[in-house]
């Protein structure tokens, strides 16, 4: 269960990311920008290789991120299932169903993601270096736009688990692809937009969500 | 000189085994005051599983960090940790998760249970697979799982470590996620980083630092190693990170301050004795040479006391040695008797001779008192005894051998010889003198009247606080991690038995079973069946498999071929699935395997024939709602390790009462020999009237009343038994000589013994007060009792 939210911490590690084309390992463009949104819209397509099929899982959907409040990943396409990782829980719901609830209390684990996760929404880079040593390529234009890169490599045992590589890249303020590897060989790779809205406060639903 | 050179080489043997013993390192000093209590009788189970707690929560030792700056947190714990992790005295030093498994293991522990991944389920998916196979072997019930794998895999970060088809339904993922459950305390949690914390009411976290100490803190040499360590761990974090504060928990650190102080009260109750046998003896006697003979025919004594006690039982206690420094006063009895009586007989063997019958006699009182406490199979009280015997018969030796050989000019008839004189005329003694009717009567009233108040108002107390009271500091930090860990500073458990570990496991699940139905809060125990299902439970999950996801027409295949799994794949799996069928993880695999960490201990094998587990209780907010639920099963019962001794405190004080009146009755017999029926009834009527006075007055005043005073009224009929015997035996000009030796020795027994009074361990000092009490009246008694005869005689 722990592993979903391993690759929402390097999610929003990629929005800290967001303003600062990295110049070099250096934490200060990320904390400069990770503190200026409080809340951040935009939808996302996930692509996903297992090894064992010859066609990439596709999904597609919204996502919302709220600093002192969680994440909401919200798949549409091919079937509804929304996932949200709050403060207290983490939450999973399929086809208005709930199949996964989590409380903090219960799942040690969970804590340990959820504290991450507000570390990367308050940009506390210190925090993450805890578990990744983070490699940063300017202008390495191996992808589209104006490229610039980060590869990070998990440091910590828990992390590393889950994660093998973790590449993130962007092109001038904004974060485009999210590359992740798994240790076990299966790869995914999450393009992402935000949207007009993007950065207006949470509505009283959202809010709800987070609280529910 | 032959004699002397008998005691003397006896001596030297005596100190070269000690020495010896001393350097090989067979002699040990025991501090743990729970080896003082009898093991439980009932039976080896509760034995084991009472062992098996105290050894499990007396090695650990928690440390706990609280300031408001994480940094400071972190680096005060890192240097503790640093200095705990380097000594060698502990081991298990952890801050983090990963101290106690990194991934590494955790890894290859997920990788060899990949052969039982069919075998185990989730406590909930195995409810909703039941739910799901109740309503007619599937359908919607298992959309719930369809649902969920496909949020899975085409949610954010699917697969994980392994590959996603071997887990397809994520029943495995979901099975390691209930195990990581931490089985150490329920407030503890796991920060981001892997670090142990827990967070105060007020918001507020705190660091924590487990470690285990390699021996037992007992052992003193371990305690004061393992103390010198955690010294400088904290000395070093508060350097690391001044402002940090940090509280310690663990049994270390009382062992530690109980040993100190016992320490300290050897020195102080020793030197006190010694220091009044000194003026006195000087007082007395007028010269070097009796308080030098005096204190070599103890001290050899003593030596044959520790040489014996460590012989028979392998070590000695502290405490054998609090209480051995108070005997220093009863000992020296023999001596007081052998000096005095030289002012009658200068030539010193004619004088042993004059007191050997009655000092023979004290002795042999004195070994029956104390062989009675060793009658009870108190491991403690068998070494006090013991030593106390072993103590008196050296010195008994001491005087036979040493003294008369050495003992040089007679000393003059001094002071103490004339007030006692005038005594005997004028005081007490001249009071009683024909006026033996009146005393009987008022003996008798008295004895009524105390026992009167006795049975009406004495309370006895059995609290095994009666041993333990520690520092406040000490265990206002203890309180203080137990609450901020959410466990309790009590030690209790339910032990569950069975014929065999698969029916052990099978009873723990169904007793958890019903605590969950009561609704028991799961963070309030760890079990064994939480991280290990039972044979009988990994068959029941298979065959629930078989019935629902995996069924021949259940939704795996269509599942598998919608996502774009080739057939070749599913039929793969399904061979998989299909392999798995009969397999079984053994329970001697987990328990030797790394799984068990943090659950191992809880198993206690087999004992004399049964077989047994522990569910250990963090804390019982509903002791009521738990009673109900183990009294619908015979084969599981609480484990009160605190009420258990308690409850072994009441037992053996029955048992001692009655071990009291056997020791007067076999004494009577003893005395009737010499003295008839009625004069050994009067030698004894005094430690007996003074015991049950002693027992009302504890009971009017509400002083703790236990085991203890009634160990020191055994010893009280030993000691009081002996001034009526002296009296009784010493006719004419004796008597004078005779008293004084008493008088000495009362004053002396008082000294040590009102010393001892004054002890911190409350079972000490409840000994000290009644014997210190009990000799005052005793020795007051005893020249009502027997002082009444032959007043004429004291002309000397």
């Amino acid at each position: 269960m722990s592993r979903f939210p391993v690759i929402v911490m390097a999610l929003f590690a990629a929005f800290g990311a967001v303003a600062a084309p990295a110049d070099d390992a250096a934490g200060s463009p990320l904390v400069r920008a990770g503190s200026q949104a409080d809340v951040l819209r935009g939808s996302f397509r996930q692509e996903k290789y297992l090894a064992e099929l010859d066609r990439p899982l596709v999904s597609s959907g919204r996502f919302l991120m709220a600093r002192d409040h969680g994440l909401i990943w919200e798949i549409e396409q091919p079937f509804e299932s929304t996932l949200i990782i709050g403060r207290q829980h983490m939450v999973q719901r399929v086809d208005g169903r709930q199949t996964l609830r989590l409380s903090r209390a219960e799942q040690p684990g969970l804590r340990v993601v959820a504290a991450v996760l507000m570390a990367v929404f308050q940009a506390d880079m210190d925090r993450l270096r805890d578990f990744f040593d983070i490699r940063a390529v300017s202008g390495a234009g191996s992808g589209e736009g104006e490229g610039w890169h980060f590869v990070m490599r998990p440091t910590a045992d828990s992390v590393a688990e889950f994660v093998a590589r973790l590449t993130v890249h962007g092109a001038d303020e904004k974060v485009e692809r999210i590359e992740f590897e798994e240790p076990g060989g299966d790869r995914s790779v999450i393009r992402l937009q935000t949207a007009p809205d993007s950065e207006s406060p949470l509505t009283p639903r959202e809010r709800r969500e987070f609280v529910d | 000189m032959g004699r002397a050179g008998l005691w003397l080489g006896g001596v030297a043997v005596l100190a070269a085994t000690l020495a010896f013993w001393a350097h090989a390192g067979t002699f040990n000093l025991q501090s743990n005051l729970l080896a003082l209590l009898p093991a439980p009788q009932r039976d080896a189970v509760t034995a084991a599983a009472m062992e098996r707690l105290a050894e499990a929560g007396q090695r650990r030792l928690i440390l706990v960090f609280s300031a408001s700056d994480a940094a400071h947190r972190k680096s005060a714990a890192e240097a503790a940790a640093e200095v705990l992790s380097g000594s060698g005295a502990f081991s298990r030093v952890a801050l983090r998760a990963e101290d106690w498994m990194n991934a590494a293991q955790r890894r290859n522990l997920r990788k060899s249970l990949d052969r039982y991944r069919f075998q185990l389920l989730a406590p909930a998916d195995r409810a909703a697979l039941e739910r799901a196979a109740a309503e007619d072997g599937g359908g919607a019930g298992l959309d719930h799982f369809t649902a969920r794998a496909r949020a899975r895999i085409y949610g954010m970060g699917a697969g994980g470590g392994g590959r996603f088809i071997d887990d397809p339904f994520g029943l495995t993922a979901a099975w390691h996620a209930s195990m990581s459950v931490n089985p150490v305390a329920p407030e503890l949690r796991v920060a981001a980083d892997g670090r142990f914390y827990t967070r105060s009411a007020d918001g507020e976290r705190h660091g924590v630092l487990f470690a285990q100490g390699v021996e037992d803190p007992f052992g003193l040499s371990a305690q004061e190693g393992q103390m010198r360590v955690l010294e400088r761990a904290l000395e070093r974090a508060r350097a690391a990170a001044p402002g940090v504060e940090i509280r310690v928990a663990g049994v270390l650190r009382h062992a530690a301050a109980a040993s100190r102080r016992a320490r300290t009260e050897i020195a102080f109750i020793g030197t006190g004795s010694l220091v009044g046998l000194f003026l006195l003896t000087i007082w007395a006697f007028r010269g070097i040479r009796p308080l030098v003979l005096s204190v070599l025919a103890i001290g050899g004594g003593c030596l044959l006391a520790v040489v014996v006690t460590s012989a028979l039982f392998g070590n000695v206690h502290v405490l054998t040695l609090v209480f051995g420094a108070s005997l220093v006063g009863v000992a020296v009895d023999y001596c007081f008797h052998f000096f005095s009586r030289r002012w009658l007989s200068p030539q010193p063997r004619q004088a042993l001779r004059g007191v050997l019958p009655a000092i023979s006699l004290g002795l042999a009182t004195s070994v029956l008192a104390y062989g009675s406490m060793a009658a009870a199979p108190f491991p403690g009280l068998r070494q006090m005894a013991v030593f106390a015997v072993a103590g008196l018969i050296g010195t008994w030796l001491g005087v036979l051998l040493l003294l008369p050989a050495c003992a040089g000019p007679p000393p003059a008839a001094t002071a103490p010889l004339r007030i006692v004189r005038r005594w005997l005329d004028r005081g007490l003694p001249a009071l009683a003198g024909g006026r033996a009717r009146l005393l009987a009567w008022a003996a008798g009233l008295s004895l009524c009247l105390a026992l009167a108040i006795t049975a009406l108002w004495l309370d006895p107390d059995d609290d095994i606080r009666l041993l333990y009271n520690s520092a406040p500091a000490l265990l206002d930090d203890e309180r203080r991690i137990a609450e901020l860990l959410g466990s309790g500073t009590a030690a209790r458990a339910i032990v569950v038995r069975g014929d065999g570990p698969e029916s052990v496991l099978r009873a723990e699940a169904a007793v958890l079973d019903d605590l969950r139905a009561a609704g028991i809060d799961t963070a309030q125990w760890s079990a064994i069946t939480r991280a290990y299902p039972p044979p009988s439970v990994q068959r029941q999950n298979y065959r629930l498999l078989q019935r629902t996801l995996y069924a021949p027409d259940g939704p795996l295949e269509d599942f598998l071929t919608q996502l774009g799994f080739g057939a070749e794949a599913v039929c793969a799996h399904r061979a998989d699935f299909a392999e798995a069928e009969g397999r079984e993880w053994a329970f001697s695999e987990w328990l030797a395997g790394p799984a068990a960490q943090g659950h191992g201990f809880l198993w206690l094998g087999e004992n004399a024939g049964q077989w047994a587990s522990l569910i250990l209780l963090h804390r019982v907010s509903d002791p009521g709602r738990l009673a109900g639920v183990l009294e619908s099963h015979d084969d599981a019962a609480l484990l009160d390790r605190v009420a258990r001794i308690s409850g072994l405190l009441r037992d053996y004080r029955g048992l001692a009462t009655g071990l009291l009146l056997v020791a007067y009755g076999l004494a009577w017999l003893l005395l009737s020999l010499p003295f008839g029926w009625r004069g050994a009834f009067a030698v004894l009527l005094p430690p007996m009237l003074a015991s049950v006075l002693v027992a009302a007055l504890f009971a009017v005043t509400g002083w703790a009343f236990s085991l203890f005073n009634l160990f020191a009224l055994i010893l009280l009929l030993g000691m009081g038994a002996d001034y009526g015997i002296f009296l009784r035996l010493a006719d004419g000009a004796e008597r004078a000589a005779a008293m004084v030796a008493v008088w000495l020795s009362a004053m002396t027994t008082l000294l040590a013994f009102g010393l001892l009074a004054l002890s911190r361990t409350p079972a000490l000092h409840s000994f000290g007060l009644t014997l210190a009490v009990g000799i005052v009246l005793t020795f007051l008694l005893a020249f009502l009792a027997n002082g009444g005869r032959r007043v004429e005689g004291t002309g000397g």
